[in-house]
């Protein structure tokens, strides 16, 4: 980004924020708060300029004005002495964070392959996974999350209530490891009353724990036993060598359970049979594998887990983007289109020098342009070129 | 909620209760006279014997209260055994008692809350009782005498050093931000806060002058833990009473694990296979094995017996051998490395090796 368009780009951001509604965090002055501005570094070498705290909601809506950061950022932490160095800022507490981004939930050469719009869809629906993890089995209210578009290939959640403030930070990673299902084990769900393995060793059907992952692994079960049944014989056996690591006499008597129509019935009630040992083995590496994948969501484990951690400013831009980080209500996140409704500035036409080939879709119009090329292109599809370092005005 | 829990005769069961320390402070013994008076001569031997039976049984016997006398020597031998172990000064011994005093108060507190009959309601009382005095809020089902459910935040307060996979947060049917637990396994998680509370301001900072007129107690404690330290190996001799197994000749990763054992705290799933292999593959008994994991904060008799015998092969699998060096190394469980450990590739072999340099040795100096 050559300093012509720099100063461009800054004069834009500035106007956003002249008039932007900013959504200031709950307890504010009691976070640190980091920027990265559009300085002569950027954006070969971002600095940030962290430990700053502000006592007004004026103070730091004057800051943004001025300075037009192209990254605003505040703690996920709130502090006794928030613009103290980090050894003395004397933690209080920290809203739990989660960040889903495409990094995470799509391998290194998808990431390649996809555009960047296919990205957003699949990070959308990873997010609307998580979703349902808070509000069902942790029991947050909705009003008590704030879901955000990241403002560039993701979402995040902050939770702020007075409950998880104090959580530290491996109990945290626990959190994390219950929606990415990590150590999932579905013995420990098997219902017993009366000591944990005491059950184990009676007569009548096991059941699983009908709740959290329990439900899911039921339904994982019940599917990945109809899946079966109605596969052809041979593919049916391969599918359960490979996620059950069975043997061919043991995936053939789990062939043949599914293709029992009592023994299903009884199942999708939820009463599992007592099977042996080797089968229940390889049912479980099995049901467990399945769900883990379809239910399981890829969060950015070390966001959540970090009590220290900056997150992006919500109605601030993200300067590889011009992109809004738009604060998200749950009823409408099925409608949002980032590509349309975290778009902020306008369409007056700006005449801009391609310095490499790109293409974007932003609100409805696909733009294609090629190294080179001198085009005008209306004033958001320009700022999001320059920022994503395509093109130069 | 009646009153009994502030009867001396129970309160002293559990000391570590704020309504404890407030009835300490209110009886109006000052620490010079706890320490010095002839009157509290029965407080401070108990006091020291809480120590001394941490040391040598992992647990603290809970007397049979017969008089308000000895409710309150029973009462004040609790802050005078922090005195005493905080006077010592020994990192390892203050886990072991307060996992001690947290053991002990575990299984009374199991006893207590499984009552049935009459009295059923007091049984419940101790649950709610301990949920409040930890800040854990907790409720028993609809119709249930068995099983509670508490908010999550709650659990994960006290459950993060609980390795067992049982306890992981994903492994439990939360709903709506509850997870239900049978009473058991609630009096469990309760041990885990009697720990943190007891281990929280230990050691105290008590001045020198005090430590030098308790040092007839500390040094017969100091005596104790050094036996204890020296007796054969890591307390596994074996029942004829000789070591036929040499613990000297172990390799450091594994007495490290075993040290770590012994003192209660908790360790890894990967160390503790390589321990449990490398013990049985020198021929100790299953039995011996389950003993030496009795310490273990999260210690389970059954699981841990399953998982020895599993590795021991009895479930129709192979016996494990214990990992090598090169293994021990990628899972961090290499540590404390010697000049021994630079000859040999699995720690059997620094075992095997040690062992013969040191009957050589032994041989010579009869010779000599």
């Amino acid at each position: 980004m050559n300093e012509k368009t720099k100063l461009f780009v800054r004069r834009k951001f500035e106007e956003y924020y002249r008039y932007a509604r900013i959504s200031i965090p709950k307890d504010f002055w009691m976070r640190e708060w980091g920027f990265v501005f559009l300085d002569h570094y950027f954006p070969e070498k971002l600095v940030m300029r962290r430990h700053k705290s502000f006592a007004t909601e004026k103070e730091l809506a004057n800051y943004l004005r001025e300075n037009a950061p192209a990254h605003a950022y505040h703690s996920a932490a709130i502090y006794k002495y928030p613009a103290a160095e980090m050894a003395n800022k004397g933690w209080l507490g920290a809203d739990l964070i989660f960040d889903l981004d495409a990094d995470h939930i799509v391998s290194e050469t998808e990431l390649e392959q996809y555009s960047y719009e296919d990205l957003l869809v699949q990070v959308k629906k990873e997010t609307e996974k998580l979703i349902d993890f808070m509000l069902n089995d942790f029991g947050f209210q909705e009003k008590d999350m704030e879901l955000v578009f990241s403002g560039s290939r993701g979402y995040h959640i902050h939770i702020g209530t007075k409950e998880v403030r104090g959580l530290g930070s491996r109990e945290r990673r626990e959190i994390v490891d219950y929606v990415m299902g990590t150590g999932l084990d579905m013995k420990s769900f098997i219902d017993m009353q009366e000591g944990h393995s005491g059950k184990m060793r009676g007569r009548e059907d096991l059941r699983l724990v009908p709740e959290g992952w329990g439900k899911r692994l039921l339904k994982g079960l019940i599917d990945l036993l109809h899946e079966i049944a109605e596969m052809e014989e041979k593919k049916a056996m391969e599918k359960l060598k490979q996620v059950g690591e069975l043997k061919d006499k043991n995936a053939r008597s789990i062939i043949k359970i599914a293709k029992d129509d009592t023994v299903m019935e009884r199942i999708e009630k939820g009463q599992i049979p007592r099977f042996g040992k080797q089968i229940w083995e390889g049912i479980t590496k099995a049901v467990t594998k399945t769900v883990r994948v379809k239910s399981a969501d890829r969060v950015d484990e070390p966001v959540t887990s970090d009590i220290k951690r900056l997150i992006r400013l919500p109605n601030s831009l993200h300067g590889k983007s011009s992109l809004a980080v738009k604060p998200l209500r749950i009823e409408t996140f099925k409608a949002f289109n980032p590509l349309d409704d975290a778009v902020v500035f306008g369409d007056s036409p700006v005449e801009i020098t391609v310095s490499r080939n790109s293409s974007i879709k932003l609100k409805g119009e696909t733009y294609k342009v090629e190294q080179g090329e001198v085009v005008s292109v209306p004033e958001h599809v320009a700022v999001y070129f320059m920022c994503r370092g395509v093109a130069e005005i | 909620m009646t009153d009994w829990h502030a009867e001396p005769a129970h309160l002293c069961l559990y000391p570590f209760l704020l309504a404890a320390s407030k009835r300490v402070e209110e009886s109006g013994v000052t620490l010079e006279n706890l320490i010095s008076s002839a009157v509290f001569e029965r407080a401070r031997l108990r006091g020291k014997s809480r120590i001394t039976e941490a040391i040598k049984e992992g647990t603290i016997r809970k007397p049979v209260i017969i008089s308000d006398t000895q409710a309150e020597m029973e009462l004040l031998s609790y802050p005078f055994a922090r005195i005493l172990v905080s006077c010592i000064r020994d990192e390892r011994l203050v886990r072991r008692y307060a996992l001690s005093e947290a053991k002990a108060a575990h299984e009374k507190l199991l006893e207590e809350s499984s009552r049935r009959g009459s009295s059923a309601s007091a049984s419940a009382n101790i649950i709610y009782r301990m949920s409040e005095e930890f800040g854990i809020r907790m409720d028993f089902l609809a119709g249930e005498r068995e099983q509670v459910q508490v908010p999550f935040v709650d659990y994960l307060r006290f459950t993060t050093n609980l390795r067992d996979k049982r306890w992981k947060l994903v492994n439990r049917g939360l709903g709506k931000g509850k997870l239900k637990l049978r009473k058991a396994e609630f009096v469990r998680i309760v041990q885990e806060a009697i720990y943190e509370r007891i281990k929280k301001d230990l050691p105290l900072d008590v001045p020198e002058d005090i430590c030098k007129a308790i040092s007839r107690y500390t040094e017969d404690i100091k005596h104790e833990l050094e036996e204890m330290r020296n007796a054969a190996g890591y307390g596994f001799e074996l029942d004829s009473g000789a070591v036929v197994k040499d613990p000297s000749c172990f390799p450091p990763c594994i007495s490290y694990v075993l040290s770590n054992l012994k003192e209660g705290v908790n360790v890894p799933h990967g160390a503790r296979f390589a321990v449990t292999a490398f013990l049985l593959n020198i021929g100790l008994s299953k039995e011996e094995i389950i003993g030496i994991y009795r310490n273990s904060p999260d210690f389970d008799e059954e699981r841990t017996r399953y998982q020895v015998e599993h590795i021991a092969g009895d479930k129709g699998g192979v016996q494990y051998t214990a990992p090598s060096c090169d293994t021990m190394r990628t899972y961090g469980n290499c540590v404390e490395t010697d000049e021994i450990c630079e000859k040999v590739s699995h720690p059997l072999n620094y075992y095997k090796y040690k062992l013969k340099l040191k009957q050589k040795q032994e041989q010579k100096q009869k010779t000599e």
